[in-house]
């Protein structure tokens, strides 16, 4: 029973990757039909190899696209009825990883509604690879990080707000009404943050 | 008597909307005469700008010690001084960060900082971030050049590249300083750029 629990805790554990949900599964169930002699412990060290390869090579998974300023404009004036949070931050940006918790948050609690959730990294460019990627793969960050590969921010933060002055950390919230937009120039809390989508989320 | 108090009622209601409205300001803008201040240097001296008798400007930079853009700009700040405070436009550094907030800012920091990297400019400590708030600074780096009746001609970057220095195409700071010595219109008198933004006082 012992072990069946530590099965299932594994499970739960692996759980959060629906994808191969169904072959861990398999693999956790296999024992249980063996003969006594199986060597389980063998088959549980495999799958415990098995899950930590699985879980590694999932966290790297997340790819970090580079953007260009036009995009901004595209998430502007796309015509879906999705509500964008854009947060603009970097890894040595005190307050920025202090407040990325909420926007985890805001990115889980409304996966079901039409909300989206962009980590716009403004790191060096030359940091992406050894700085970005391993802070985002311990961070386990689930929301989408992008890249903003524009050398000079002069050209491009007016176009995300003229409320901007370009300090970070920084977030636009682009309404359902494609003409409305909330811009924050400071930390924001989970419920400040929360508040605004939910703004953003009425027409 | 009803009048006179609907009148003061209102006249109030003005007044306290102006000061809020103040309140509420963004700092200065291009054209705005800026205040001067005394602020303590590394040096242990208190410093302002009416102390630098024969400045023609002043190259006055949010930053501070941490801050990788404030880090990323230190060398091109201290080329900045060494160009332009012989033709009478020093650089004057504030680093107005809560210590609290960011330890690594602190007054005993900042005198580190200053032998580590042979700074040559005053660098003072805007302890009560009074003046940050005056001027408007959000983010370290952030430049305003003023001229010698402390006009505010330049607000922003020092030039368009923070990452890489040698591959800075426009350079803000200097063409308003050359601008400025050659009496003529500042070419770009206000620029956006990112930043680690003031770490304001809780």
């Amino acid at each position: 029973m012992k072990r069946l629990n530590g099965r299932k805790w594994r499970l739960c554990f692996v759980d959060r990757f629906p994808l191969f949900r169904l072959k861990i599964g398999l693999l956790a169930a296999a024992p249980v039909n063996k003969p006594r002699f199986f060597p389980f412990f063998l088959l549980m060290k495999l799958r415990l190899l098995l899950v930590l390869l699985l879980h590694t090579a999932l966290i790297q998974a997340q790819d970090i696209p580079f953007i260009k300023a036009d995009q901004i404009d595209r998430w502007k004036q796309s015509d879906t009825d999705t509500v964008w949070v854009l947060n603009f931050w970097a890894t040595w940006c005190g307050p920025c990883v202090a407040e990325l918790p909420s926007f985890e948050k805001l990115n889980r609690e409304y996966a079901s509604q039409k909300v989206q959730v962009i980590l716009v990294s403004n790191d060096f460019k030359k940091q992406v690879d050894s700085k970005v990627k391993p802070f985002v793969a311990k961070k386990k960050l689930k929301s989408r990080v992008v890249f903003m590969d524009e050398s000079n921010p002069n050209n491009w933060i007016d176009r995300v707000s003229p409320e901007w002055s370009g300090a970070i950390p920084a977030t636009l919230i682009i309404s359902k009404r494609k003409d409305k937009y909330l811009f924050f120039e400071k930390q924001l809390t989970y419920e400040e943050l929360e508040a605004a989508v939910k703004e953003a989320l009425q027409r | 008597m009803k009048k006179l108090l609907a009148l003061c009622t209102i006249a109030a209601t003005l007044i306290a909307f102006s000061f809020t409205q103040k309140n509420v300001g963004t700092g200065y803008m291009v054209g705005d005469t800026a205040r001067d201040f005394s602020l303590k240097n590394v040096d242990g001296k208190m410093a302002s700008l009416a102390d630098m008798k024969d400045a023609k400007g002043y190259i006055v930079v949010f930053t501070c010690n941490q801050c990788p853009y404030a880090i990323a700009y230190e060398d091109r700040i201290i080329e900045l001084h060494k160009k332009y405070a012989p033709l009478g436009y020093p650089v004057v550094a504030i680093n107005s960060n809560d210590k609290v907030r960011q330890p690594g800012d602190s007054f005993d920091n900042m005198q580190k900082r200053v032998k580590e990297k042979n700074i040559p400019y005053a660098y003072l400590y805007d302890e009560t971030q009074e003046i940050a708030q005056a001027y408007g600074a959000t983010r370290t780096p952030h430049v305003f050049l003023l001229d010698k009746d402390r006009v505010v001609r330049y607000i922003g970057a020092i030039d368009d590249n923070s990452e890489e220095a040698s591959e800075a195409k426009e350079k803000y700071v200097e063409n308003a300083i050359e601008a400025l010595r050659a009496g003529k219109e500042v070419p770009v008198k206000q620029t956006k750029a990112i930043g680690c933004g003031i770490k304001w006082k809780a």
